[in-house]
């Protein structure tokens, strides 16, 4: 499950976008998710996924759950690595928060890398300062207590109406956050570098013709094919 | 213990708005009441609503390499859960709130009816609604359609917890629906809630008894403690 150090590191230096369009590519939309956006500007977040669902609550429900320290939360944010990103399915509720100062400390310990949830983070200019990147809903100063609940860790969930599986990429910036299946992730790092080396191509020659973008975008397999030819290859 | 067909039989003689009011009554419960989620069957009587023990099916957005891993013929994960229904059993489809998406169709839906479940429920949208009606199911969801759910939701995991209409639903729990709509409630307290729910009901009739003898306003009669007074459960 875990994701090489040196794929992180060039999945650091590309753009969401770019990462958008080989999954699409690939076949594996949904992978961008709606209604969630950077909360920590400017920064770029890629790691492994661990995941936690919720659910509406339930008093039954709750008093299984609810047990102290291995509460499903704490079982999920006690599961992250270092650099692990914690994606949470709040049910995309935008208002209720997912955890607040004190809950989000154990991610904080354990030196996860981000945070990603559709519903929303309390104390967030606390939780903003834990050194983890984190992409949300919204920010609240409700609990989460009357529509979500912490329930499972680590199993497939939805968050921003994309499926994550615990061991997908999170590849998250200003644009927002997609999620890379675990089985292409080096076959779609391996197709962002080179585009986004041929796009920069392509904008020079747009440059200097002072033409219509269309003309050499989106690229074929020419463009491609010149592109090569001109690193000698 | 799983919740008897007597205990069910119950259910469908009381208003499913008297089972809300009981199970909120009973603090903790709730959400209990699902939205965005509207009758396609109707009732005849007043003793044949939906009520049934909860099997149910969690969908997620589709991914290719999860649709490799579970689409796997028979053992589906949506024929695992239908399949898993028989008499007084209410198939519970969480579709994520995605009002428009299809849970199943003429074909997927077949087994239900053969399997002879009492009702469907869904956050989700029916296909080929006019071919559904007719297999003698209970139908209660967001929508009905003409395309296929593939686009939108994808079937993952059967008899596990799930959300529907915004209320957690657990495998065995009481679901109960009528033209109100459709109300949950948690297995452990099915029959203090029914025995709450009807005694309520008795009590309204006399109620309402009164208010129209007396041409008065109904909060002269409609307030805790002429329920307190005519309730047969304080005495």
């Amino acid at each position: 499950m875990s994701i090489q150090e040196s794929v992180i590191i060039r999945y650091k230096k590309v753009a969401s976008a770019t990462v958008y369009s080989a999954v699409r590519r690939l076949g594996y939309e949904p992978c961008f998710m709606r209604g969630v956006e950077s909360f920590t500007p400017g920064l770029t977040l890629v790691g492994p996924a661990k995941t936690l669902r919720f659910v509406p609550p339930r008093k039954d429900i709750m008093e299984k759950t609810h047990i102290g320290e291995k509460s499903p939360e704490y079982i999920a944010m006690g599961s992250c690595e270092p650099g692990d990103v914690l994606v949470v399915d709040g049910l995309g509720k935008k208002y209720a928060a997912i955890g607040g100062d004190v809950k989000l400390l154990q991610l904080k310990m354990r030196k996860a890398s981000g945070l990603v949830t559709d519903a929303s983070i309390r104390d967030l200019d606390i939780v903003a300062d834990y050194g983890l990147a984190i992409f949300a809903g919204g920010r609240t100063p409700m609990g989460g207590a009357d529509e979500i609940d912490p329930f499972e860790a680590n199993v497939t969930i939805q968050c921003g109406g994309v499926a994550v599986r615990p061991g997908d990429l999170v590849m998250a910036d200003d644009d927002g956050v997609v999620i890379v299946p675990e089985c292409i992730i080096e076959e779609v790092i391996d197709w962002v570098e080179e585009h986004e080396e041929v796009e920069e191509w392509i904008k020079t020659l747009i440059e200097k013709e002072n033409v219509a973008p269309g003309k050499y975008y989106p690229p074929t397999e020419e463009t491609i094919r010149q592109y090569r030819k001109t690193l000698g290859k | 213990m799983a919740i008897s067909d007597e205990v069910l039989a119950r259910y469908r003689k009381v208003a499913v708005a008297t089972v809300y009011s009981a199970v909120r009554e009973l603090g903790g419960y709730e959400p209990c009441f699902m939205r965005g989620i509207k009758a396609y069957t109707h009732q005849e009587s007043g003793e044949d609503r939906m009520a049934g023990r909860a099997k149910t099916l969690r969908f997620i957005p589709p991914r290719a390499d999860i649709k490799r891993d579970t689409q796997v013929g028979e053992q589906s994960p949506e024929y695992v859960a239908m399949g898993s229904c028989g008499p007084g059993d209410v198939a519970v489809f969480d579709a994520m709130g995605r009002n428009e998406a299809s849970i199943g169709g003429d074909v997927k839906l077949i087994q239900l009816k053969n399997q002879d479940a009492e009702g469907l429920v869904t956050d989700g949208s029916i296909r080929d609604i006019n071919a559904v009606l007719p297999y003698g199911i209970k139908l209660f969801a967001a929508g009905n359609t003409a395309r296929v759910g593939e686009p939108d939701v994808w079937p993952y995991e059967a008899n596990g917890v799930i959300q529907c209409g915004g209320v957690t639903v657990k495998p065995g729990d009481v679901i109960v629906g009528d033209d109100d709509g459709v109300v949950v409630v948690p297995e452990r307290v099915a029959e203090e809630v029914i025995d709450w729910a009807e005694d309520h009901e008795q009590v309204e009739e006399q109620i309402k008894d009164l208010i129209e003898k007396e041409g008065v306003a109904p909060g002269k009669y409609y307030n805790p403690k002429t329920f307190s007074k005519l309730s047969n459960l304080t005495k």
